[in-house]
């Protein structure tokens, strides 16, 4: 069986809403090259797979019908863009552009291939980078996501195989669109690390959201204080992950990875290094070994310093998938070419060295805060997944 | 928002002839800290669970049987604050909070026509304020500071609303220092940074995640 797959094409950079849009697809060409320069896939072990665009049956499973049809209509040439209000497009976040049916369908395709290759058993893992658009509801484009291409993997992945899906999200921004369309199901558990929601978009993701009706439970919200790093981050998410996965039992995990916590992201107010997110996506694989012979369908999601950080963030995801660990050194052909292009001095490791980042001032408060909110979580959340107080 | 939206309407009540101990149990069995007291249909009182609790000695201050002896004799109209503030089911929520705050007090009986129809507490309260600072609709958060003048708070709602047609969620104006205005503004978009350089641009502070 190869190990973990890889799933691109160029196709997927179609999903652009244009030049001076922030979700820039150069990001994921970016990390591709940068994997590949870096001899991380194309061996037997690591191939890499074609998308192919989501059939309307499957983006109906998570996606009203009235909803794809306004998509659809809104795609094509000439579309009137004041339709598109109501559905949350034609807005400065998710302008209406022509052909953003057939991008948004092929990055949930993208998705779908890996949920495919690691449920049928052809990979253990697989990296979707293009996917992760975790804010799309079930009938609303919202923050840059027109289809929740991790929503329509999920959904397939309980059609198809009645799995009991974990999905954990350590995006800075709160997975609301996939929290929402199963919040009331308690075969998904999803768990959301992101900056509080008191300043950041989308102001969802408190710790009260706890799922609802016959999913009350299997909604975790862990809202980390603006400006947390990198120590007191890995202590909430080690001290959760296990706990929550020992007491759900997936069978498999979907994670996204948008990597807008790292301290150089222009969006979002977490201090977060690279190194951070390869220490996530360790401890995901370590439970995913123990509950579901390993498998994860790993996506991106944001991420917006396009030169500084995401290609580096996600080479890392990449190899820690794979099970081998980078080596730290950027070959020189591919940093002069992104330094060039894009005239900022892009860091020359794939982890930023210790100390790249002064301290932020407040972090005693930081980490308090976030200590207690680790503590309410467990209190309110583990109870309700193993049936008593006991975990606690 | 009005005190009819948020107000309990299946009030839980006593009448003055209620026995201490049976106050108690009931104030414990609902979970609830008031107990308006109604005689003939009408509110002639309010019993808090500190009102019981400071009408019975303590436990060990004398000797128990005198102690229940108290509890079954005394009666809920013995110890009840009888001159209840008391608010109508058409008042803003912000009245029912003045009121609250200004006499310290913990709840609000709903009176309309003289007759009992809701209860509104201070927890009550605190929902609709938690809910009136948060956004409708995924947002993010800024802050505004401008001159306290006319036409400033426009000049910015202008230009989210119509310069970079971004929907304005959510939005609170709190009194500030003399000749200065705060503007908390929701926005319902994921990327506020290129609005907040315009607003700079025009000369007002703009904040995000807050102004120091």
């Amino acid at each position: 069986m190869a190990d973990t797959a890889l799933i691109w094409d160029d196709v997927l950079a179609n999903y652009s809403f244009g030049d001076s849009h922030p979700l820039n697809p150069r990001r994921l060409e970016l990390t591709v090259e940068l994997i590949r320069e870096m001899g991380l896939v194309g061996d037997a072990a690591r191939p890499i797979l074609a998308p192919r665009p989501a059939t309307d049956a499957e983006l109906l499973a998570v996606h009203s019908p009235e909803y794809v049809e306004a998509v659809k209509r809104l795609s094509e040439p000439g579309a009137d863009e004041r339709e598109g209000l109501r559905w949350g497009l034609g807005t400065q976040d998710t302008p209406v552009v022509p052909g953003m049916h057939e991008a948004a369908s092929m990055v949930a395709g993208a998705t779908l291939v890996a949920a495919e290759a690691v449920m049928t058993g052809r990979v253990r893992r697989a990296f979707s980078p293009a996917g992760g658009l975790h804010h799309a509801g079930r009938a609303r484009a919202s923050g840059f996501c027109i289809y929740n291409d991790l929503a329509v993997a999920i959904r397939w992945i309980q059609r198809e195989f009645g799995a009991r899906v974990l999905y954990i999200d350590y995006d800075a921004h709160h997975g609301d669109g996939v929290q929402e369309i199963f919040y009331e199901d308690p075969e998904v558990l999803t768990v959301s690390f992101h900056e509080s929601g008191v300043y950041l978009f989308p102001g969802t993701g408190f710790i009260d959201e706890l799922g609802a009706g016959d999913g009350y439970g299997y909604a975790v919200n862990v809202p980390l204080d603006a400006h947390t790093e990198d120590d007191s981050w890995r202590e909430a998410f080690t001290t959760l992950i296990p706990l929550l996965a020992d007491a759900f039992r997936p069978d498999v995990i979907v994670l996204q990875n948008g990597c807008d916590g790292h301290v150089l992201d222009p969006l979002t107010h977490l201090r977060a290094t690279t190194g951070l997110f390869e220490d996530l996506v360790r401890v995901v694989c370590d439970v995913a070994d123990r509950h579901c012979d390993g498998r994860i369908v790993a996506t991106g999601g944001g991420g917006y310093a396009v030169h500084e950080v995401v290609p580096r963030a996600w080479t890392l995801v990449w190899a820690t998938l794979c099970g081998t660990p980078a080596p730290d050194t950027i070959p020189e052909r591919f940093l002069q070419k992104v330094r060039r292009e894009s005239g900022v001095d892009v860091p020359g490791t794939l982890r930023d060295p210790r100390d790249a980042f002064p301290p932020w001032p407040r972090r005693r408060e930081v980490e308090a805060t976030n200590a207690q909110t680790v503590n309410s979580v467990r209190r309110r959340v583990l109870p309700l997944l193993t049936g008593w107080g006991l975990a606690f | 928002m009005l005190v009819r939206s948020r107000m309990t309407r299946d009030v839980i009540t006593a009448p003055p002839t209620m026995t201490l101990a049976e106050a108690v149990a009931v104030t414990r069995r609902h979970r609830i800290r008031h107990l308006p007291v109604v005689q003939n249909g009408r509110l002639v009182g309010v019993a808090s669970d500190r009102d019981l609790r400071l009408a019975i000695p303590p436990q060990g201050s004398m000797p128990e049987e005198e102690r229940q002896r108290l509890l079954e004799t005394t009666r809920v109209g013995d110890v009840m604050v009888k001159d209840v503030i008391t608010i109508s089911p058409d008042a803003p929520v912000e009245e029912a909070a003045a009121l609250l705050a200004e006499h310290k007090i913990g709840c609000l009986p709903v009176l309309m026509d003289g007759q009992l129809v809701g209860i509104l507490s201070e927890t009550d309260v605190l929902h609709a304020f938690v809910e009136l600072f948060r956004a409708n609709g995924p947002s993010s958060r800024i802050e505004v500071r401008m001159p306290d003048r006319p036409g400033e708070l426009a000049r910015v709602v202008r230009l989210i609303g119509i310069d970079f047609k971004i929907n304005i969620t959510g939005m609170i104006v709190p009194p500030l220092s003399e000749g200065e205005a705060l503007a908390i503004i929701h926005l319902q978009t994921l990327d506020p940074r290129n609005l907040i350089e315009a607003l700079e641009k025009l000369g007002y502070q703009a904040g995000w995640p807050s102004l120091a």
